[in-house]
């Protein structure tokens, strides 16, 4: 059997990790030295609050290398394979981590490590695209592994934050090439591309910025998945949703976990896909 | 018989607790020197945590043979290497586990080792590092593993006396990490040395001064004194003939950035003063970019130096602009933005994004002087945005085919057009984004009148509220309300979600909040922000998009 691993920046709601049987491997958060599991022993609802009244911003850290192995050897004693989904190396450890853990165990061919170049939902997307592929049809580890990499380019994240100050300091995106200032109120629209963030528009009001996510969803229509984030305001996500709706695509509403909402910070708003 | 040095070697005998011990100095002196260890983290992401993690996977160590009584180097030094797989944080940690397994396999099923296994375990150590990292790069913690264990094994095999080993290692590592910018770009650009790097040296000190035997809290490590590098060479700058008798009254043109952490933009200025004239200086707390006119830019940049990194200098003797007498790393931008705005709030708000901006009011420019800043500046093309300032029809800028002028209304205007710039795009599809942008907004200005005047052929009234829309008068009267309500009948407002209120010096705090009150009825949806531009006008400007 093959089975589906992905970690906590993927912020696939638990249901659904469940359902389609994807495991999925905490990050850390870390306060100064208190170190907290991302969706084990930390979650958005007492994180969020910490984040906003905290005075220094948490950090975050990849899953260990021995981790990984206790994850993944369970599994390939049993004689199962992995296809082990991952966010983008460019932005977390997570990936090398994934590597390591894999040299390191004797049957490195039932293992295959996928680099999403994506983040949040982007990767969970990925991970449920992978799920149903190989509950579908019975295929082998390295077709598997192909077509799920085929899905990468076709999968797009796009994030309406309030504030760049929490990118910026956690080092995520360039200091000097995204300009937003301190003075006016200007929100940023970012987007992962090439496996890191890069800015694509500001917006002065917060609908506009609602609108241009919409925006981006339709022109990548057709769409095969779709899934709204938020880190707290459910009700926008929901309302977006609605309005992105389709006979043929149902979105996704997730929660930014507190991996990734240590970087796009409270009131973000974001969208995944993956177009057909 | 006479021992051989080989063999003296290797009677120092050293067990599972001296592992314990050396490992209680690194740590105790990596908790000492963390903070300054985040500060200098720029890569691989600058995330200022390399020491915290570097700290937790250590301390992990620790902490899993905290009550070992066991004399086995092996059993040990398993404990320590499992400890530091399961608990490393970040990237450095995850080498830094990696170095424990160094120690792990070359002691395996030994309970006594010397010198000779100290050596053999930092050379696995290097090959399990180097493996641990997808793209190994120089310059960095994997390097000072690499020199460390390379410099103890020449020592070593060389006959150094055991107790001088680790002491030279030591030197040759220290003098390693101050290379690190050599090696490595970012660390070059961002001044410092590398975080990890520095971290891996505080590790091999504390073994060291364990090794000799003195005491953990009376010592303290060799710490590097100078951990900024100065990214250029201001010598090179002494050495270079300036022939500043041939120049005109505005010597050289020199453009640099300073970086630090904290730069107050104003007091640089001030100091910059004293040496040149024609003064920009933009930027943000932690970088500005300075355009000066100097005869002494020696004097100058040593000068500057005193608020942080000295960057990017380019000096041009401006009668012979191409002849660059010092340039390091200078990559001309495709295009620059340059504004006009007046006071110290609109002129923060245009440099925050991006622009060179005028500020007419504080800088006295005129249009010679932003002309010739301009025409002085290296880029293949430049955006002026005019925001109300009236260009003369015979400037030299407007002939300039790489000169675009956008004739914005006013700031608000300016300020739309220059958030929908967007240096990804190409010149020509930016200045058609940006003027639709500014174009699409709703900008009106409101004056109160302190005399009685005409303004676009209407007579208007001392007292009198007049608002001006698309270069009209479009209504007055001595009710601000009236006037508002009179001005709004043919303005469609559908759509408009977000109201920027923009307030002069000049303006009364009643009027702002008559319009802000009235606004926010009129579209209860919007979002409002009130900007006091502090310039000195009694315009305030309604920007609706």
């Amino acid at each position: 059997m093959i089975k589906i691993i992905t970690d906590s920046t993927s912020d696939l709601p638990k249901e659904i990790a469940d359902e389609l049987g994807i495991t999925v491997i905490p990050l850390n958060v870390h306060f100064g030295e208190e170190v907290y599991k991302d969706g084990v022993d930390i979650f958005p609802d007492k994180f969020y609050p910490r984040l906003e009244n905290s005075s220094e911003l948490p950090k975050t850290s990849q899953p260990s290398i021995g981790d990984f192995i206790n994850i993944y050897k369970p599994y390939l004693d049993n004689g199962d394979q992995i296809i082990s989904i991952h966010v983008s190396s460019k932005l977390s450890g997570t990936f090398n981590s994934a590597t390591q853990a894999k040299s390191q165990l004797d049957n490195t061919n039932s293992i295959s490590i996928i680099d999403t170049n994506s983040v949040s939902m982007g990767v969970g997307l990925i991970s449920i695209y992978a799920a149903k592929l190989i509950k579908e049809k019975d295929i082998s580890l390295a077709d598997a592994t192909k077509i799920i990499t085929d899905v990468i380019n076709k999968t797009e994240t796009f994030a309406l934050v309030e504030t760049l100050e929490f990118l910026q300091k956690g080092g995520r995106i360039s200091k000097t090439k995204e300009l937003i200032g301190n003075l006016l109120k200007v929100r940023p629209i970012l987007k992962s591309e090439n496996g890191i963030i890069v800015q694509v528009g500001r917006e002065r009001s917060r609908n506009k910025g609602i609108a241009y996510l919409e925006e981006a969803a339709k022109n990548s229509s057709p769409l095969k998945y779709l899934s709204i984030m938020y880190s707290t305001t459910p009700e926008e996500a929901q309302v977006l949703a609605d309005k992105l709706r389709s006979k043929d695509v149902i979105p996704i509403i997730a929660q930014l976990g507190p991996v990734i909402g240590t970087y796009a910070g409270p009131q973000a708003l974001a969208i995944a896909l993956i177009s057909d | 018989m006479r021992k051989t040095i080989k063999q003296m070697k290797n009677s120092v005998s050293f067990n599972g607790q001296t592992l314990i011990n050396m490992f209680t100095y690194s740590s105790y002196y990596l908790e000492k020197y963390v903070a300054t260890l985040n500060s200098l983290n720029v890569f691989p992401v600058p995330d200022g945590d390399t020491g915290t993690n570097m700290l937790i996977t250590i301390k992990e160590v620790m902490k899993s043979i905290e009550n070992e009584n066991s004399c086995s180097a092996s059993y040990i030094s398993n404990k320590m290497s499992e400890a530091a797989l399961m608990g490393a944080k970040g990237n450095s940690g995850v080498i830094l586990s990696q170095f424990f397994k160094g120690f792990e396999t070359t002691l395996k099923s030994k309970t006594n080792f010397g010198y000779e296994e100290f050596i053999i375990s930092l050379e696995r150590a290097v090959q399990y590092c180097y493996k641990a990292v997808g793209t190994p790069t120089e310059g960095t913690i994997l390097t000072i593993i690499n020199v460390a264990a390379r410099s103890a094994r020449k020592l070593y095999d060389k006959g150094t006396s055991p107790d001088q080993i680790m002491n030279y290692t030591c030197k040759d590592v220290k003098t390693s990490v101050l290379k690190t910018p050599e090696s490595l770009e970012v660390l070059q650009n961002a001044g410092v040395i590398d975080s990890g790097a520095l971290g891996l040296y505080i590790i091999l000190e504390g073994i060291r001064i364990y090794l000799e035997g003195k005491s953990l809290y009376s010592t303290n490590i060799d710490f590097p004194e100078n951990l900024n590098i100065n990214p250029i060479n201001l010598s090179n700058l002494e050495t270079k003939k300036l022939s500043q008798e041939d120049d005109d009254i505005f010597g050289n043109c020199i453009q640099f950035f300073i970086l630090s952490n904290n730069i107050n933009i104003d007091e640089v200025k001030k100091e910059i003063e004293k040496f040149g004239s024609s003064i920009v200086a933009v930027g943000s707390n932690s970088k500005i970019k300075i355009h000066v006119h100097s005869q002494i830019p020696d004097k100058l940049i040593k000068s500057a130096s005193k608020y942080g990194e000295i960057a990017e200098v380019t000096i041009e003797n401006m009668d012979e602009q191409h002849n660059k007498i010092v340039s390091t790393q200078i990559t001309p931008p495709q295009t620059i933005l340059f504004s006009i705005a007046p006071g110290k709030k609109l002129n923060n708000i245009f440099t925050e994004f991006g622009a060179i901006n005028f500020n007419i009011e504080e800088e006295k420019y005129d249009q010679k002087g932003i002309e010739s800043v301009i025409l002085q500046s290296n880029f293949k093309n430049a955006i002026l945005l005019l925001n109300g300032f009236m260009l003369k029809d015979d400037s030299i800028l407007i002939s300039n085919e790489f000169i675009h002028i956008l004739n914005t209304n006013n700031i608000a205007e300016g300020i739309t057009a220059i958030l929908n710039y967007n240096p990804e795009l190409n010149i020509h599809k930016n200045i058609s984004n940006m003027k639709s942008s500014y174009s699409s907004i709703t900008s009106i200005e409101i004056y109160k009148s302190t005399i009685n005047t005409e303004v676009y052929n209407n007579k208007i009234c001392q007292n009198d509220y007049y608002a001006i829309y698309n270069n009209k008068l479009i209504s007055k009267n001595n009710n601000i309300i009236m006037m508002l309500n009179e001005l709004f009948e043919n303005i469609d407002l559908s759509d408009k979600d977000f109201i920027t209120i923009y307030k002069g010096n000049n303006t009364s705090n009643s009027v702002k909040e008559s319009v802000s009150k009235y606004m926010t009825n009129k579209l209860p949806n919007a979002e409002l922000e009130i900007i006091e531009g502090e310039y000195n006008s009694n315009m305030l400007i309604i920007s609706i998009e």
